[in-house]
């Protein structure tokens, strides 16, 4: 699953933003992008049939500002916090359904609620991950992290 | 008309569907479901328990659009002799 994972990730993050979101982010080397604060996050578990996983996305606050004006049509003003955490939740839907669907597209996946788990966080927050991802343009950085659920933990039945 | 998630907290778009489906009041509304998912089998279980379309996310503008415009114009089709209301689509 994890090598399915790493391959289609940003194909999946590709379609869903620039499908919905109208962006257009590149993705960017990991192990060079600084240490640093200002991200909101949300995280989504996904139980499979024998294992799962958990995707974390965290996005630059300034960034996240922008796509969820764009996405919500806010022609004046910026998004509130409430709109664009329910955003960045629904990208993180988006991308953890997709994903699943390119896994195997017959398989039976529990795909969970997304959760909020912070804001005013920093990149620590995925340091723990098997893979992190990164992914940005001008108005900031996306990061997205992989955890793997083994056995029976991962599985929905 | 109803466009619902089918992925939502509390109570899920297919528990929605079947209330909506379940109420005289709101039985007649067509409900379109929106999810992430692929599988064939939810579109069908969908369809099966009344829903009147199915689109998959990521969708592009046009393609709501014209979901919408089939199941709108399907509608008028089959009651176009009554005049509409004011604040009808």
């Amino acid at each position: 699953m994890l090598k399915t994972i790493r391959l289609n990730l940003t194909k999946v993050i590709s379609e869903v933003l620039e499908t919905m979101f109208f962006v257009f982010l590149e993705q960017l080397p990991v192990e060079t992008l600084p240490q640093r604060g200002g991200y909101v996050g949300s995280k989504v578990v996904v139980r499979g049939p024998e294992s799962g996983f958990e995707l974390e996305m965290l996005a630059q606050e300034s960034l996240l500002t922008k796509v969820a004006g764009d996405f919500l049509g806010l022609e004046e003003g910026s998004p509130s916090l409430e709109q664009r955490l329910d955003v960045l939740k629904e990208i993180t839907n988006m991308v953890a359904g997709n994903l699943v669907n390119h896994c195997d597209p017959h398989a039976d996946f529990d795909l969970g609620i997304p959760m909020l788990t912070g804001t005013a966080l920093t990149t620590a927050e995925i340091e723990d991950c098997v893979d992190t991802f990164a992914y940005g343009d001008e108005d900031g950085v996306l990061l997205v992290g992989v955890r793997v659920i083994p056995g029976k933990a991962g599985a929905f039945r | 008309m109803v466009l619902t998630d089918i992925h939502m907290p509390g109570m899920d778009g297919v528990q929605l569907l079947r209330k909506l489906k379940e109420d005289p009041m709101t039985a007649s509304l067509p409900v379109i479901m929106i999810t992430t998912e692929s599988r064939d089998e939810i579109a069908s279980d969908a369809l099966a328990m009344g829903a009147a379309g199915y689109i998959k996310k990521p969708f592009r503008p046009e393609d709501i659009k014209a979901l919408l415009t089939g199941i709108l114009g399907g509608e008028s089709a089959q009651d176009d002799s009554s005049e509409p209301d004011e604040g009808d689509f």
